[in-house]
């Protein structure tokens, strides 16, 4: 019982039956069919799936970034979906951190900028001039850790593919959240680029950072903890 | 020989006259040309001055201006780069919101749904994208902008386009009532068509600017 009472208390994200339905071109595709899931803190899960399988859709439910037309998606035990849109927009800015295929860097903004400037734009500007040093302090921390130290004050266009995933990493992480999702992160770059990505998710995960991570690539999704398949809208164990 | 003379003399005065006038034409069609590439330059100097040179000023939402989107309902290369200029300034927090505007033909072929789809599978809330149906037109995505900023107590927007059009969006929100909108445009991969486009651009301002589309009322919702 203390064991089972343990684990329970472990867990940080479950999810209840999630049923997803979106509508294409005057069709009805039921995307998400009953989706069960639970993750431990500090746990590595990947997804895998094939293209339109949707475990991009099952990551954004994960994530806040869209609600399901039927479950629940229960971060440390409550629904992150009861309180209203603010209740999730604060889920999201506070307690989530995203990595997507492709950067989205501001192009006119160093590597540092790019990673300072949504602690500017989180903290307001009559709190930044108070804060302006911390953020700056996380960011270059943040960015020297992922290798990045002689990158700082270079823009995207001077940087690799991988460089940049990095710099994307750094701003997903720079306000410390409990969950980091990715989104196919190594989809846009090379074998090796992309074992140097995952390299950087191992670090973070052994230093205790909780990811979820969905791919359509075994190789990639090896590197995680647990794998879990999505086939017609449920999950199944690998 | 006084005939000659005379003759010579009465052939030569209209000859000189043409000639004279032919010259003058020259002289008017040669200033009208200088003056038309003046005008001209000045012109693209400007398209390009507001196109290139972005306002990147936080703003409470984008308007990202529709565009070609391909059958399978994916966004066609014009959009995917305003788009994806639109995920820049949306994941360094520059905006908080998106008005995706654009136009819809049928039931199958719908802009501002294929706008919302790229957004929401690169990271944007499918509740922070308003999608406007309307925006058949510069001006119509405007005026529609301006209703939905009061009806959504949105103070502040930034367009997102491509750099030679900018200047008329900018022109058009203003014609809406939008004065103090923010700018950024699209990573547009260099390519010959930019020549049509600042051509139909230049057209297209003239017609704005002295059409008085106010006159035509609030369009779409």
């Amino acid at each position: 019982m203390a064991t089972a009472t343990a684990t329970s208390s472990s867990v940080i994200l479950r999810t209840t039956s999630l049923h997803k339905t979106y509508r294409m071109g005057g069709e009805d595709l039921h995307v998400l069919r009953g989706v069960e899931m639970s993750l431990q803190k500090g746990e590595w899960l990947a997804v895998l799936g094939a293209s339109g399988s949707g475990k991009s859709t099952l990551l954004h439910l994960l994530g806040g970034l869209d609600r399901p037309d039927q479950g629940s998606v229960l971060f440390g035990g409550e629904d992150i979906f009861a309180n209203g849109s603010g209740g999730v927009d604060r889920y999201r800015n506070t307690t989530v951190g995203f990595v997507f295929q492709f950067y989205h860097l501001l192009p006119e903004l160093t590597a540092l900028e790019n990673v300072v400037i949504c602690g500017m734009i989180g903290n307001g500007v009559l709190a930044w001039p108070g804060v302006r040093a911390k953020v700056r302090a996380r960011a270059t921390e943040m960015l020297e850790r992922l290798g990045l130290k002689d990158r700082l004050h270079h823009k995207p266009s001077k940087l690799s593919g991988g460089e940049r995933q990095r710099v994307a990493i750094a701003r997903a992480l720079a306000h410390s959240p409990a969950l980091l999702l990715a989104d196919e992160p190594t989809g846009n770059l090379d074998a090796n680029t992309g074992g140097q990505i995952l390299d950087v998710f191992r670090e973070f995960h052994r230093a205790g950072q909780t990811i979820v991570m969905v791919t359509h690539d075994a190789r990639v999704a090896a590197a995680a903890d647990r794998r879990l398949t999505l086939e017609a809208g449920r999950l199944a164990g690998a | 020989m006084d005939q000659t003379t005379q003759s010579t003399t009465h052939g030569s005065a209209p000859t000189a006259s043409r000639r004279s006038l032919r010259q003058r034409g020259r002289t008017v069609l040669r200033r009208a040309i200088a003056l038309f590439t003046l005008w001209l330059s000045v012109h693209v100097a400007a398209m390009l001055w507001f196109g290139l040179h972005d306002d990147l000023r936080p703003a409470d939402a984008a308007v990202v201006l529709g565009n070609w989107v391909e059958a399978d309902g994916s966004p066609g290369p014009l959009l995917k780069v305003r788009l994806d200029r639109a995920l820049e300034v949306y994941h360094a927090r520059l905006v908080k919101k998106f008005i995706v505007s654009g136009a819809t033909w049928g039931a199958d072929y719908n802009e501002p749904a294929a706008m919302k789809r790229y957004l929401i599978a690169n990271g944007v809330p499918a509740a922070d994208i308003i999608e406007d149906e309307f925006g058949s037109n510069t001006y119509h995505t405007a005026l529609n902008a301006r209703i939905t900023m009061r009806a959504r107590e949105i103070e502040t927007v930034m367009i997102i386009s491509d750099f030679y059009h900018i200047m008329r969006t900018r022109l058009a929100f203003s014609l809406a009532g939008i004065d103090d909108a923010r700018s950024a445009h699209s990573n547009l991969p260099p390519q010959w068509g930019v020549v049509y486009w600042i051509g139909r651009e230049t057209v297209a301002f003239y017609r704005y600017l002295f059409h008085d589309y106010r006159a035509q009322g609030v369009i779409g919702r």
